[in-house]
């Protein structure tokens, strides 16, 4: 009957929307360890959650991985913040909290550097050196021509 | 019109429809489901669940929906050709998340991030990476409560090849 057929579309319409949750749940956490390179798992770095505010849930946060609750694209998209001509020094910095930051940070440039255009800017060393030298710390990228870089203007930069 | 959000720890939230639509998420539940804004029967007889948000995370996101919901669209910057991304933070979002805990901004980031809510994820990504710039790595492993891990032989291998940063 006409209410049968609804009520059995009904159920589907729930189930899809059930099944979406899930499918969507399940993809955010395949790809919070999509990581670019060579695709292995960071390290987990643990983090103490303390609740003042809001104690609902407080519990289960105790000792969560950085990487549980920042996922690998929600921590590169904050990279990406820090990635401004002075703020590269972050970058450093972060690099040196521990591996899974230093390995953090690396993806992050090799990314970077994997943007089109990136080569050209590094290339042509006509604008803020820094960039060049953000790309220098990070090892385990291949690195480029050198010999143009204006030195000078790198050196005014890190000084203001 | 207002729509149901029910949270994985089973609160129901009746929201204003343009609230609900703020989230890419469940916009395309809401399209999965058939609820349309003008069809009163779709809406109140369904309620989108959202197994990834607590009600304590749910209620910031409806706190941060309903000051923006009158929000102009913007469009928002392309990264320049360096991929550097730019976003102000406004002065109630500053105060809005203020008090948050690092471990608070976590649990909002990944709500606004499995939502799909852009505004709310810029604003705490640009939080977060406020609450780092300017700081010695020891200073930020102590912010996020990390031990680090590497041997001597490493950092000093690491500070090696960030020496053109050190003072």
């Amino acid at each position: 009957t006409k209410e049968q057929l609804e009520k059995i579309f009904k159920s589907m319409s729930k189930f899809r929307v059930a099944l979406d949750a899930a499918l969507n749940s399940i993809e955010k956490r395949v790809h919070s360890y999509d990581i670019p390179g060579d695709g292995q798992i960071l390290a987990p770095g643990r983090l103490n959650v303390t609740d003042t505010q809001q104690n609902e849930g407080a519990d289960d946060l105790a000792e969560l991985s950085v990487w549980e609750v920042l996922p690998w694209p929600v921590l590169n998209h904050i990279l990406s913040f820090l990635h401004t001509n002075k703020e590269c020094i972050d970058l450093a910095n972060l690099s040196q909290v521990s591996t899974s930051f230093n390995r953090a940070v690396k993806e992050f440039l090799g990314t970077v550097k994997n943007r089109p255009g990136i080569e050209e800017v590094v290339m042509d060393n006509t604008e803020e050196g820094l960039m060049v030298e953000m790309l220098l710390f990070s090892s385990n990228l291949p690195f480029y021509n050198l010999t143009n870089l204006n030195w000078s203007r790198f050196e005014r930069s890190k000084s203001e | 019109p207002n729509v149901k959000l029910v949270t994985s720890d089973n609160e129901e939230f009746v929201v204003d429809f343009r609230i609900a639509k703020m989230s890419v998420t469940v916009s395309r539940l809401m399209e999965a489901m058939n609820m349309s804004e003008t069809d009163d029967a779709s809406l109140l007889s369904n309620s989108i669940p959202l197994p990834n948000v607590t009600k304590a995370v749910m209620a910031r996101v409806i706190e941060w929906c309903e000051k923006h919901k009158n929000d102009e669209p913007k469009e928002e910057k392309e990264n320049d050709k360096r991929g550097r991304t730019t976003h102000v933070v406004s002065d109630w979002d500053k105060e809005f998340l203020k008090n948050d805990e690092f471990g608070r901004l976590c649990q909002l980031m990944g709500a606004a991030n499995y939502l799909e809510i852009k505004g709310l994820f810029n604003d705490i990504s640009q939080t977060i990476a406020n609450m780092i710039h300017g700081k010695k790595s020891d200073e930020i492993a102590e912010m996020f409560n990390i031990h680090c891990d590497l041997t001597e032989a490493e950092k000093k291998e690491i500070r090696k090849k960030t020496a053109w940063c050190e003072d």
